[in-house]
């Protein structure tokens, strides 16, 4: 891939000094573009590995080993949640962005939390006079 | 007009427009899937054992599409750097592979998946005949599920003689020439646990077929559609869902990918961020899926 980079064409003049939004910058180009994808190849290779370990851990019975129920899907959960970190945190570049974006996120998480808190809340509460009697 | 912004950070949020757009947008898709995931869970804790299946769709196949959509979220970040470093054939070959890992996806979930589905046949059996149908449905006696404290199985699946007869009201019996391994040894503690490889239909010789009195099943009853039980509404709404975003993304690709391109002639640092934004939109269908996934395939 490194030896069949051009040159870049000459941006516009209105946009010569438009400054690169991201944090690697515009003054990276001096380096090498397998320099600059490793981590992405790192990182999709941890997420087919943990893919593989969410399939192989869902055929382990965590319930009957811890005796708990719903451990399988705590763990499960887990390594998803984990997953999910990688791709934010270094596809989406999460892990170096700034406040005006961490501050909504923030927000959104708190209040889809909140979906699930309020969902265990009527776990743990039921309406009992909707469970009707199967025919 | 220039819309301003579009390339250089605006002084108050210190970001460009699209990338602050993108990440509201990004918050609300959070806060429909959130809710969405959260109506699962809702269901899901509120089911009968009985009624929640575990096992039925093909791991394999999920597995399979997963990869596809991880190796997408690689290709298009590695898109997106090869424009930043201005290798053009790199970013427009690595930009190809995304759009092509999106419809390889789609083809697999609508070639695949969901036709298997919709020619399933499902019934939950009632409780006061499942009696009847225990030689199939394996609840009772020595070695039954009951016996072996698991919860009892009520449904009944395969593939029916002639789907005529099982949409039609008038018809009041449905005829079985196939049926799951499920309930052709229902008794077996192998049906206990998922299956990683999918077991293939039993076959029913002439004579020997399941036939289905409609009286005794609960209504819903066909094809593996969302009307057959809260898993399989959720799992449509949530994958259908989830598969119009995909072929969003795809169609914004394959813009860019084409004309779209055009763009690096005049200013490829605004191309770079349009790339930018749409991977950031493409990572999080690729983030939703990672809970898809487990959530519907695995546990």
């Amino acid at each position: 891939m490194a030896d069949q980079h051009s040159q870049p064409p000459a941006p516009a003049a209105d946009h010569a000094t438009d400054a690169d939004p991201h944090p690697h910058g515009s003054g990276s180009h001096g380096h090498s573009y397998l320099h600059h994808v490793r981590p992405y190849l790192l990182v999709g290779a941890a997420l087919f590995v943990f893919t593989l370990i969410t399939v192989g851990l869902s055929y382990v019975d965590f319930d009957h080993i811890f005796g708990s129920h719903g451990m399988n899907m705590k763990i499960g959960m887990a390594v998803a949640t984990f997953k999910v970190c990688l791709v934010g945190a270094w596809f989406m570049h999460l892990k170096s962005e700034k406040s005006s974006i961490w501050l909504p996120l923030g927000f959104t998480f708190f209040f889809c939390l909140g979906l699930f808190v309020l969902c265990l809340l009527a776990y743990t509460d039921p309406i009992h006079s909707t469970s009707h009697p199967q025919h | 007009m220039e819309i301003p912004y579009t390339v250089r950070p605006r002084p108050d949020t210190g970001l460009a427009n699209p990338k602050l757009g993108i990440w509201l947008f990004i918050a609300s898709e959070v806060m429909l899937f959130g809710g969405l995931f959260a109506g699962y869970i809702f269901m899901r804790l509120g089911a009968e054992p009985w009624m929640w299946p575990h096992g039925w769709l093909n791991v394999p196949v999920g597995t399979f599409n997963t990869f596809i959509l991880i190796a997408s979220s690689v290709t298009v970040i590695l898109s997106w750097e090869a424009l930043k470093m201005r290798n053009f054939k790199a970013f427009k070959g690595w930009l190809a592979a995304t759009w092509i890992c999106g419809l390889a996806f789609l083809a697999v979930k609508l070639g695949k998946e969901w036709p298997d589905k919709f020619s399933h046949f499902g019934a939950y059996i009632k409780k006061e005949s499942a009696e009847k149908y225990d030689q199939y449905l394996g609840n009772e006696g020595e070695g039954g599920r009951l016996e072996r404290q698991q919860p009892p199985r009520l449904f009944i699946s395969g593939h029916p003689k002639n789907w005529d007869d099982v949409k039609n009201p008038a018809v009041d019996k449905i005829v079985l020439t196939g049926i799951d391994e499920e309930n052709h040894t229902p008794k077996s503690a192998e049906n206990d646990r998922a299956h990683f490889i999918p077991r293939a239909m039993v076959h029913l010789h002439e004579g020997h077929e399941l036939v289905l009195n409609k009286k005794d099943l609960l209504p819903g009853y066909g094809a593996f559609l969302p009307k057959l039980n809260t898993y399989l509404a959720c799992y449509f709404m949530i994958t259908g869902l989830h598969g119009l975003h995909v072929l969003g993304g795809v169609l914004v690709f394959l813009y860019f990918w084409g004309p779209g391109s055009k763009l690096y002639k005049t200013n490829p640092e605004q191309l770079c961020n349009r790339i930018e934004v749409a991977g950031l939109f493409w990572h999080l269908v690729d983030l939703v899926w990672i809970f898809v996934f487990p959530i519907f395939y695995l546990l």
